[in-house]
């Protein structure tokens, strides 16, 4: 996916140097092409939709990764930042290039051109718009979000079906149909639809626009849903063939309707009748998501392998496409008398851009500040493009779908006992591949022993125990298994050098000790006696014994004990980092706010069971749940229109007690009292979950 | 079809990567020990130490100078014994650390661990075998050949291997406050009690068989073909040390496997 939002991004910076060869803005060149028209007309058509689609899907994995405090701050430092300040310095060089251009295209008449040229009026976005919809966007969703749980969907069953729907309608191909037609229909009504331009880009003024928002409100949305069942990813790379051929035939088909290139003398003017402009508007919005999903399909079938430079690229695409529009414009403003063919400048304005580009990234962004906000981390220079993804034979495309399905590590009904004690209980556990499980609970619920069973240290008395699809006895099952334990002393006379050489040299791919030493910024300690580090800078070299073997499968118990901040903060940008590059993650922890910061899915024990499973939100939802007891009048109904009230029943008796369960047990009561001053026999209590919960976080304190 | 997807991952390490291994795990165990004073100055020290003194500078005396064939090999098992049988409290402090227990969830090769400590233990003993016998050579007043030295050489170099197996059994079993003192509990008797260098009262000088340190001495002795003072044939002590190898070393790893 996200070699596919590099593609979407990447290919701006194409279509926007195809259009001085055809177009008069930036500036009009000499050399006139109808190719370079085609180029722009293909790649406009599906490129905002695609990456649309994509941030959709990020949204909602951002969103159920990090809650909705972490998704707001992240969308915060990588959307809002980059709009705002990004704005603040590009727009006046961007809008000098433009008029400079113009100037030169129309000399002596820029003043009474430009207004011509630019018929919108209103606050200029320039190529930055789409970071703005897309703040649009996440408003909307949330909103809707918030609503639809409150009021619509509180038992999560229309949701179900939302996704079993999703699901049919993508294998049968519905899909495209109900997808575009939203599109087709706003644009066929638009008056002003510049029929060649295909959806009308709201790069000017900042009051929504419908067409705008419509189809690129559609394209998120379907994001936003293809996430909550990244299977359907499989359908789409099955069908990629297809699709682009459909795309194709339907690319072709408007092109004939309103010719290769653009009327821009009456832009709106469409051959033929409203049934043509109908059939037109239709072929467009369904080619628009003939090219979307036959793209989704080709990245995710051909992409899933391994490759350093798409990595790169792809990191390095937000920055390339924020900056390139003053480059760009100004190369083609400055060729644009240049006797020479479209064939050479083209690609020359392509390659000196791109070219710049990236070597102001590769230097000013990926090492610094600017890199952590726009890809959400820092690569060290020295080691920049560190390949941490687990290591593993070249796979093969079609293997991917497996390996997303099956779990890396499982215990299956599990028994464990020491004595007479029961540690295990019957435990079942799986962790998913590239998830960060936490496993919450208080000392001696059985955490340390799951891990036990999973990395071969302890046998079972029942149940079954696999990892990475073998047995955790097996040396060959641990070969993709990264570990860092409790209170290991590891050999003191060793430097931190020394320790991840040895360690490294067990694993089949690892990384070198200097890309260790970056990865986990270690390097300050690397030569030092391992025995005169402090408890949390040895905590540290431990880690990076853990991440050392590029591990698939990686086990954390208690890591960040005895770090200081900031070194705890940085441990957990790397815990993130390997995340996102595939490494499943299993994370013992009694800070409950290193669960929260890092987990993608927490799992509580206690006694040797699982008590509670689910996302850092719900657990959190759990925790706060209380229920409240007592004789009253008040009609259930009622009671359950109130805010913050998950249920309420009546409990058979000889007093009809009322039993509220509820997230907010002081309002309610305040309310309740207002709403029936008789009542009596007020009791308050805690749910069962929290129990366990405030246990731990009395341990943790 | 579950462990398809790992299918392609679940090949062992090339052998050469597996010895690269092994090789680095003894490396740096031997330089770990090399740079704990307290562990490597004794043992290479005291042995070529005290063997200087006794065999060499005290060496000179007409009583002495019949037995410095002897000497030479009895302080020659001193050096090749105690690297051995002290790598038990760096194991006892491993396990404590829980560093064993790291190892056996990395996908280190089975053994790796206990081959590192033996080759450990070997090269302590072999370099400190070798200093003996240098100044044996040097200085000794020894009626055997350079090739009979050479062969107590090997033989104490590969006698250093049982040893190790009571180290890794001591090790494996008591704590690590405690190792040092069980160590030298061990190893104080096995010295003195094997006459190996101190004349012995009649009444102990039956009961030298049921030390290993006696075998050994025994052994080199005897394949080096000093008849003077072979007591018991070669192969007999072979088999003792052999023994002693098996039962120790095959406790330990028996509780490594659980423990460690």
């Amino acid at each position: 996916m996200d070699s596919a939002r590099g593609l979407a991004l990447l290919l701006g910076i194409v279509l926007h140097a195809t259009m001085s060869f055809f177009l008069v803005i930036p500036a009009r060149d000499s050399s006139q092409s109808v190719t370079l028209a085609v180029t722009f007309y293909v790649i406009h058509l599906f490129r905002m939709s695609l990456f649309f689609v994509i941030a959709g899907f990020f949204g909602h994995l951002v969103y159920h990764r990090r809650g909705l405090r972490g998704f707001l701050k992240d969308r915060f430092r990588r959307v809002l930042v980059p709009l705002t300040a990004g704005w603040v310095i590009l727009a006046p060089l961007t809008i000098a290039a433009v008029i400079w251009g113009l100037s030169r295209t129309f000399p002596g008449e820029a003043q009474a051109a430009s207004p011509a040229a630019l018929p919108q009026h209103g606050f200029p976005l320039l190529h930055l718009w789409f970071l703005y919809y897309l703040c649009l966007l996440y408003a909307l969703v949330l909103i809707l979000r918030a609503g639809f749980d409150a009021t619509i969907d509180d038992g999560g069953r229309l949701r179900q079906r939302i996704d079993a729907w999703v699901a049919r309608a993508l294998a049968n191909r519905v899909a495209l149909l109900a997808l575009a037609l939203p599109t087709a229909a706003v644009l066929h009504f638009t008056a002003s639809w510049p029929v060649w331009f295909g959806i009308p880009t709201p790069d000017y003024g900042l009051a929504p626009q419908l067409p705008a928002l419509v189809a690129y409100g559609t394209a998120f949305a379907f994001g936003w849903l293809l996430h909550r069942q990244t299977g359907l990813l499989e359908v789409l790379a099955r069908q990629w063939r297809s699709n682009l051929a459909l795309a194709a035939g339907l690319t072709l088909a408007c092109l004939t309707i309103v010719g290769v290139t653009p009327l821009l003398e009456a832009p709106t003017a469409i051959s033929g009748g409203a049934s043509t402009r109908w059939a037109y508007a239709a072929s467009y919005a369904l080619a628009i998501w003939t090219w979307t999903f036959g793209l989704l399909g080709a990245s995710v079938r051909f992409g899933s392998t391994e490759s350093t430079v798409r990595r790169y690229l792809a990191d390095a695409s937000y920055w390339l496409y924020l900056v390139h529009p003053p480059i760009l414009f100004g190369l083609q403003v400055l060729v644009m008398d240049l006797p020479l063919p479209w064939t050479v400048k083209f690609p020359a304005i392509v390659a000196v851009t791109l070219g710049v580009l990236l070597a102001s990234y590769h230097l000013l962004v990926r090492p610094t500040f600017l890199g952590e906000l726009l890809n959400g981390r820092r690569v060290p220079r020295r080691s920049a493009g560190i390949e941490v993804r687990p290591a593993r034979h070249p796979a093969r495309a079609s293997d991917t779908a497996d390996f997303t399905e099956a779990p890396v590590a499982e215990l299956a009904g599990v028994t464990k006992r020491y004595g007479k004690r029961l540690a295990l209980d019957g435990l079942s556990l799986a962790v998913r591949p590239g998830e960060l499980l936490a496993v919450l609970g208080p000392n001696g619920a059985g955490k340390s022993t799951a891990i036990g069973l999973w990395l071969g240290l302890l046998e079972p008395d029942a149940g079954s125990v696999s990892l990475l699809g073998g047995s955790p006895r097996d040396v060959v099952s641990r070969l993709g298994v990264g570990v860092m334990m409790q209170e290991v002393a590891l050999a003191p006379m060793l430097s931190a050098r020394e320790h991840i050489a040895l360690t490294a040299s067990v694993y089949r791919a690892p990384l070198t000790v200097g890309e260790t030493l970056a990865l986990t910024a270690t390097e300050a300690l690397a030569d030092r006696r391992y025995g005169k580090l402090s408890a949390g800078q040895k905590r540290q070299v431990q880690f990076a014994l853990a991440v050392c073997g590029r591990p698939r499968l990686l086990f954390l118990d208690e890591p960040t004990v005895g770090l200081d901040v900031q070194a705890r903060e940085a441990m957990w940008r790397t815990i993130r980092h390997l995340r996102d590059n595939g490494c499943a993650i299993v994370l013992t922890t009694h800070y409950l706010e290193e669960a929260e910061a890092l987990a993608d899915r927490v799992v509580v024990l206690a006694q040797g069971r699982q008590i509670a499973e689910g996302s850092v939100d719900e657990m959190r939802a759990l925790v706060t749940r209380k229920r409240v007891r007592c004789v009253s009048t008040v009609a259930l109904d009622e009671i359950r229109r109130w805010a913050g009230v998950v249920d309420a029943v009546r409990k058979p008796g000889t007093f009809e007690v009322v039993e509220v369960t509820t997230s907010n047990a002081e309002a309610l009561v305040r309310r309740w009292l207002d709403a029936d001053p008789h009542l009596s026999r007020l009791e308050v209590e805690q749910a069962s979950l929290a129990d366990a919960f405030t246990e731990l976080t009395q341990e943790a304190a | 079809m579950k462990t398809m997807p790992f299918a392609l991952d679940r090949e062992p390490l090339p052998l050469a990567r597996v010895l690269r291994a092994y090789s680095l795990e003894a490396k740096f165990e031997t330089l770990a020990a090399l740079r704990t004073t307290g562990f490597a100055l004794p043992f290479l020290i005291v042995p070529v130490a005290i063997y200087l003194l006794f065999g060499v500078v005290f060496g000179g005396g007409p009583g002495a100078e019949e037995f410095a064939d002897y000497f030479f090999a009895g302080f020659g098992v001193l050096a090749a014994a105690m690297p051995g049988i002290f790598t038990g409290v760096i194991l006892a402090t491993e396990r404590e650390g829980n560093l064993l227990r790291l190892k056996r969830a990395l996908p280190l090769p089975p053994g790796a661990t206990i081959v590192a400590k033996v080759v450990m233990a070997m090269g302590v003993a072999a370099v400190a075998i070798t200093l003996v016998a240098g100044a044996a050579l040097l200085g000794g007043r020894i009626h055997l050949s350079f090739a009979q030295v050479a062969i107590v050489w090997a033989t104490l170099i590969a006698g250093s291997i049982p040893f190790c197996a009571i180290g890794l059994l001591l090790g494996a079993r008591v704590s690590a406050s405690s190792a040092p003192a069980w160590g030298n509990l061990l190893f104080l008797p096995m010295v003195l009690l094997s006459g190996l260098f101190l004349p012995l009262p009649e009444g102990l000088k039956s009961w030298v068989l049921l030390w290993p340190t006696f075998h050994l001495d025994q052994l080199a002795l005897g394949l080096a073909g000093v008849e003077k003072f072979t007591y018991i044939p070669p192969a007999m002590a072979a088999a003792v040390l052999a023994g002693v190898t098996v039962v120790c070393g095959g406790l330990a790893i028996r509780r490594l496997a659980r423990v460690g």
